[in-house]
């Protein structure tokens, strides 16, 4: 038991120190003297000493000794910290209408949420719906007719709030966010919001795209390890990568023609050939910016450009066949490296390799917004724990009814004890 | 016993307030006249005179009879009759009471001592030392001074039997609290009184007594253990005037009986508190006021 003012138990302790005196003061036997004038004392005083040698008056002052030190103890304010354990997490989950099947959701969730002891679910969209468990929530954002916009400064709020909350009692609290992260989510408040926690958080994209289904995949082909095929793969993971597209990284044959003339969409991806120097650079497509290594190859001039250089030159052309088209690509990427896995390739690749009549768009805010709302704060502001000072303490407010109670009996104890005195108690 | 007092009170004289009886030549005046040497008066010769005290030359020159008439001066015997009861070995830790006591008899004692006065010890106490005839001689002091030391004062004998016991016609000087039988006391001094005996009441009080001190206490009484009453600041005035009181009523007592009453205190000058006693027979000095 901790006490948050321990001056009034001390207080209350001399008060009732005091309260003892005077009762043992009227409480004590005067010595017995021998005085042979002792005849010419007044003899009606006698009563009054023995008066106070009756034994209610030891239960009179417990009383008062128990009320004082009560309330003293309420004053006090007395808490009983809680030892944290264990790990939580406290998972926001968007459910306006750009969030996909819950499913996918549900897996990603379980990827990175699975091993704490406690999870907290919150939907929101523009409002935080506080939800108990993860069916529930998830319920929540399946549900239809959810509204096609929301704030992540709602989210960051009730998520900060949920965590400060289970900060007193897990030793470990993270904050995890699902949403498509559009930039619209974002507003003035964001940054602010977010640094309120002081830890990092955890964002969880979802793609807004559909998602792939069983008659859209691509067809990379290629031989060996390919970082290419790799990014390819761990971007349809992630749900970014969606309908039919044929990736070649080798040179075309006619079949990849005829297929592009029936509407698929025929990326042509060649690899560098040995001893390409890489080159530092960045590739912009539609907003998406991925900055690494690259390894530049000539490309050809006509055709739609569909992804540039830093500098503006082409680094992605297209060129229409019929419903499809053919996309040749005027880069690769080192085989050692992990700049295909970052968040950044995956997406550009999604974009290369996206059907040729619906390109997505940059639906999702950028990565430096992204990485800036999940690093920690540089300044944090200190964790938004409610002080207990200021908290309402429900075992203060019992004490204080208790030695409120007990002021009552004392009264009507001494009103008894008063009533019961014997008019005269004999001598001593 | 310090020698400080005896030399205090040495020179003074301590007249009987009555003519003596006794027939031995000593300072007091004499219920006799008779041959002294000292001249009184002279008074016409009736018959039934000794004819040897007439005055012969003065016969000679007036033809006329006349006797010679002169105050005789006698030895009066003094008792000291003193209270050892518990009551006055009081404070427990000074005993001032008993001193004041001892101090108040050996000081008068050694006045009466001085003037050739035979002086007698009594003393009211279970085991009492045992009475012996007033004596006059060398050594008396000391005697009495050893007797009154070997007392612890206990018990609460009575005052009244010693006063019988003690010679009609002599001085007797009662020192005592009178918290026991003052009545039966004063009584027998009363008795003694009318025998032509001179009484004086000493009356020793303690300065606790007179003013106990702001502590509660529970009060006992020592000569009666069953009286027990507290005694605290509250009531300790009333106690006062109660007390005050009956030492106004026995003071008024006792001096209507023809006694002299001196009160004195343990925190009083003794050699003081001795002149006090002697004036108040002479009437010359304040008796004190109780």
């Amino acid at each position: 038991m901790t006490l948050l003012a321990p001056a009034w138990l001390a207080w209350a302790g001399l008060a009732a120190l005091a309260v003892v005196a005077i009762h043992l003061v009227a409480w004590r036997i005067p010595r017995t003297v021998p005085l042979p004038t002792a005849r010419f004392v007044p003899e009606p005083h006698s009563r009054y000493a023995a008066r106070t040698l009756r034994l209610s008056d030891v239960a009179l002052m417990a009383l008062r000794v128990v009320i004082l030190l009560t309330g003293g103890l309420a004053l006090a304010r007395p808490v009983f910290p809680r030892t944290p354990a264990g790990t939580a997490v406290v998972v926001a989950v968007e459910r306006s209408g750009g969030m996909p099947d819950t499913a996918l959701v549900r897996a990603r969730l379980a990827d990175v949420a699975g091993d704490a002891s406690h999870r907290a679910f919150i939907a929101f969209d523009s409002v935080a719906h506080p939800a108990g468990g993860e069916s529930e929530t998830l319920g929540i954002v399946g549900r239809p007719g959810a509204p096609a916009t929301a704030s992540l400064s709602v989210a960051l709020l009730a998520a900060i709030r949920e965590a400060n909350r289970l900060a007193r009692d897990y030793a470990s609290v993270r904050i995890l966010v699902a949403s498509t992260f559009a930039p619209a989510m974002f507003d003035a408040a964001t940054s602010s919001i977010r640094a309120l926690w002081p830890d990092s958080i955890r964002l969880l994209p979802i793609s807004t795209a559909p998602v792939a289904t069983a008659g859209d995949e691509q067809t990379v082909v290629t031989s060996g390890d390919d970082p290419v095929a790799a990014a390819l793969e761990l971007a349809r993971f992630n749900g970014l990568v969606h309908g039919r597209a044929r990736v070649l990284r080798s040179d075309p044959s006619g079949m990849d023609s005829a297929r592009a003339d029936s509407g698929l969409a025929v990326v042509f991806w060649p690899r560098a050939p040995h001893g390409t120097s890489e080159r530092v650079d960045g590739v912009v497509a539609d907003g998406i910016t991925a900055i690494g290594q690259f390894l530049p190859q000539p490309i050809a001039d006509s055709g739609l450009v569909v992804a540039r250089w830093a500098d503006g030159t082409p680094a992605a052309v297209q060129v229409a066949r019929g419903p499809g088209c053919i996309r040749t690509i005027g880069f690769d990427v080192a085989d050692a490296g992990d700049f295909v896995l970052t968040p950044a390739f995956q997406r550009l690749a999604a974009m290369l390799v996206a059907p040729c009549q619906a390109r997505p768009q940059a639906t999702m805010a950028s990565d430096s917004m992204l990485r800036v709302t999940a690093a920690a704060p540089d300044s944090a502001i200190a964790r938004g724990v409610p002080d207990e000072r200021q908290s309402p303490n429900r075992i203060a407010a019992l004490l204080l009814v208790a030695a409120m109670l007990l002021a009552g009996l004392e009264m009507i104890a001494r009103r008894r004890a008063g009533s019961t005195m014997p008019a005269a108690s004999g001598a001593v | 016993m310090n020698t400080t007092l005896y030399d205090s009170v040495r020179g003074l004289s301590w007249p009987a307030r009555r003519r003596a009886l006794g027939t031995l030549p000593g300072s007091h005046r004499s219920r006799l006249r008779g041959a002294a040497p000292e001249l009184s008066e002279y008074r016409l010769y009736r018959q039934g005179d000794d004819p040897r005290q007439l005055d012969w030359k003065l016969l000679a020159r007036s033809d006329r009879a006349y006797i010679r008439l002169a105050e005789d001066r006698s030895l009066l015997a003094t008792w000291f009759v003193v209270d050892a009861s518990a009551s006055m070995a009081f404070p427990e830790t000074t005993r001032a009471k008993w001193r004041r006591a001892l101090e108040m008899t050996l000081g008068l004692a050694s006045v009466a001592l001085a003037a050739g006065d035979p002086v007698g010890l009594l003393v009211a106490h279970p085991a009492p030392p045992p009475r012996a005839p007033a004596r006059s001689r060398r050594g008396t002091l000391g005697t009495m001074a050893a007797a009154l030391a070997g007392i612890a004062p206990a018990g609460s004998r009575p005052l009244a039997p010693l006063l019988a016991d003690a010679n009609t016609g002599a001085r007797v000087v009662v020192v005592s609290d009178f918290l026991g039988d003052e009545d039966g006391t004063r009584h027998a001094a009363a008795a003694l009184l009318a025998a032509h005996s001179d009484v004086h009441a000493v009356h020793v009080v303690a300065r606790e007594e007179l003013d106990p001190g702001p502590t509660a206490i529970r009060a006992v009484d020592p000569e009666d253990p069953s009286l027990v009453r507290p005694l605290d600041p509250a009531i300790r005035e009333r106690y006062r005037e109660s007390f005050a009181r009956w030492r106004r009523e026995q003071a008024a007592a006792w001096r209507h009986a023809g006694a002299t009453w001196t009160m004195v205190t343990t925190d009083e000058e003794p050699a003081l508190a001795v002149r006090r006693v002697i004036g108040a027979s002479t009437g010359a000095g304040a008796a004190g006021l109780p």
